[in-house]
């Protein structure tokens, strides 16, 4: 018999069991400790053709115990210059904010997270987040003026952590 | 390890399948999941959008957001319809399954032809208990007009229901009262038992009900009241949640059941709250991946070697 585990808990155990049966691309992600799994580490690749490529960064992510009703938190712990990563690492991006809170509406349901959402779906779209950085909704506001004004500065610092990252 | 491993085996995925001799099982095992909880359909529910869920299941996710998380079309609790079949065909599956799986493994030095092990057994073979056991499981029972026996059809047209007319004190051989009081105990397809036909869905907790309300509920229902108020409120939330999707069941249980359940489901849930782990799981982390790890670093360096050397030569 299986034990007695949350419908979250089976929920991670799941997804961690499809990322290891058919691992995506640039991707690693799962439990940091056998006996807690509402707490993982991932590891993405940067997104080639971008100035990221060949960076191999880490980060974590936290989930809450009503996983997947709730998003969880994603907070880099490489060192990553980014206009949507927070200065600490936490990641801002659409499918990791609940339907709830967003009285603007510019983000679409579709984009937000929602329980069909999954830790393989998140880590694909701060990939794209990495190659297309959303200026509207900046994290880090230097890191987005950087990005807009001096661009080559910029990536300088970005090719830096891309080296540090491999160490 | 272990600890880490065996819950992990017990999840269980459509890729399966895979490795069996009739892979486009997976097809079915697929489609007899919840887009939810990634697992098969336990009472399952039609929305008014026409998508299906776990009843709990959407019930949870409907109580943070009005909407179906696949179409996200506007979706009430109100119109949650429940689909009886689809539960006793998900229930069938899930009980099966093991077996099926097991049946369909491709044997080591003999490879059988796909789907051999669908085929009927030979209809010529005499029926022995062993057979008819199995029969029972795989084909529907019919109940013979007039001993009220339980048989496969089969059974019935071909030898028992003459020499049931001729006797009618003639009784089952001595091995069918195990199978047939065992069926006999199963409801007809598609009916919940009367006790929950009496009963009505719980409605949703007001938010705005006060502390004092809400004990009282909590005590109509035998539900503990210790802790805080959120506590207790999200206690209750999802004791409704458990007790209306209970009766969306083809096989509901009794209220002291849920309340098991509850007690269980609020030990697991209070666990993922505990924090703390950071240096040395960090490393133990890094070292169940360091092979992916490494990976990952040596396709970088290849890749970047593989840049440099491009930017040489142009040079």
């Amino acid at each position: 018999m299986a034990p007695k585990i949350s419908t979250a808990q089976r929920r991670l155990l799941k997804e961690f069991q499809e990322l290891l049966k058919s691992p995506t691309d640039g991707i690693v992600a799962g439990p940091i400790t056998e006996d807690n799994l509402f707490r993982w580490r991932c590891i993405l690749e940067g997104p080639p053709g971008t100035v990221y490529e060949n960076g191999v960064f880490e980060a974590e992510m936290d989930f809450p115990a009503d996983y997947p009703l709730s998003p969880p938190k994603m907070k880099f712990t490489s060192e990553i210059l980014h206009p949507n990563i927070y200065k600490d690492g936490t990641v801002c991006i659409s499918i990791l904010h609940p339907p709830g809170d967003d009285p603007l509406q510019y983000e679409s349901a579709d984009e937000r997270w929602g329980p069909l959402q999954s830790v393989e779906k998140i880590l694909l779209s701060v990939c794209s987040m990495l190659a297309e950085p959303n200026p509207n909704s900046p994290a880090n506001i230097d890191a987005a003026k950087l990005w807009r004004e001096n661009r080559d500065k910029f990536d300088e610092i970005v090719r830096a952590q891309v080296l540090k990252s491999l160490d | 390890m272990a600890t880490f491993t065996d819950p992990l085996d017990s999840i269980t995925d459509p890729s399966d399948w895979a490795d069996s001799t009739f892979p486009n099982l997976s097809k079915l095992d697929s489609l007899l999941r919840c887009h939810i909880c990634k697992d098969f359909l336990k009472a399952p529910v039609l929305t008014s959008c026409d998508h299906i869920f776990c009843s709990v299941c959407i019930r949870r996710s409907l109580e943070s957001d009005k909407k179906c998380p696949l179409c996200h079309e506007e979706t009430y609790e109100s119109k949650l319809r429940k689909v009886l079949l689809l539960d006793e065909i998900s229930t069938w599956f899930t009980r099966n399954r093991p077996e099926l799986l097991d049946k369909h493994r491709p044997t080591a030095n003999n490879t059988p032809e796909p789907v051999a092990a669908l085929e009927p057994e030979k209809p010529a073979a005499p029926l022995r208990y062993e057979s008819r056991k199995k029969r029972a499981a795989e084909d529907p029972l019919v109940e013979c007009p007039v001993c009220s026996t339980f048989m496969s059809a089969d059974e019935l047209q071909t030898s028992h229901i003459d020499s049931c007319l001729a006797n009618k004190r003639a009784r089952p051989s001595p091995s069918r009262p195990v199978i047939s009081s065992f069926f006999k105990k199963e409801r007809t397809p598609q009916t919940q038992p009367e006790f929950v036909k009496k009963k009505t869905k719980i409605t949703n907790l007001d938010p705005t009900i006060s502390t004092n309300k809400l004990k009282e509920k909590l005590n109509y229902w035998n539900l503990p009241t210790g802790g805080t108020r959120y506590q207790m409120e999200t206690r209750m939330k999802e004791f409704i949640s458990m007790y209306n999707a209970n009766l969306d069941s083809v096989n509901p249980v009794d209220d002291r059941v849920l309340i098991n359940r509850l007690m269980k489901w609020e030990g697991t849930y209070s666990l993922s709250n505990t924090a703390g782990d950071t240096a040395e799981d960090g490393a133990q982390w890094r070292r169940r991946y360091r092979k992916e790890y490494d990976e990952l670093i040596k396709q970088a360096r290849a890749n970047m070697n593989r840049i440099n050397t491009k930017l040489d030569s142009t040079d």
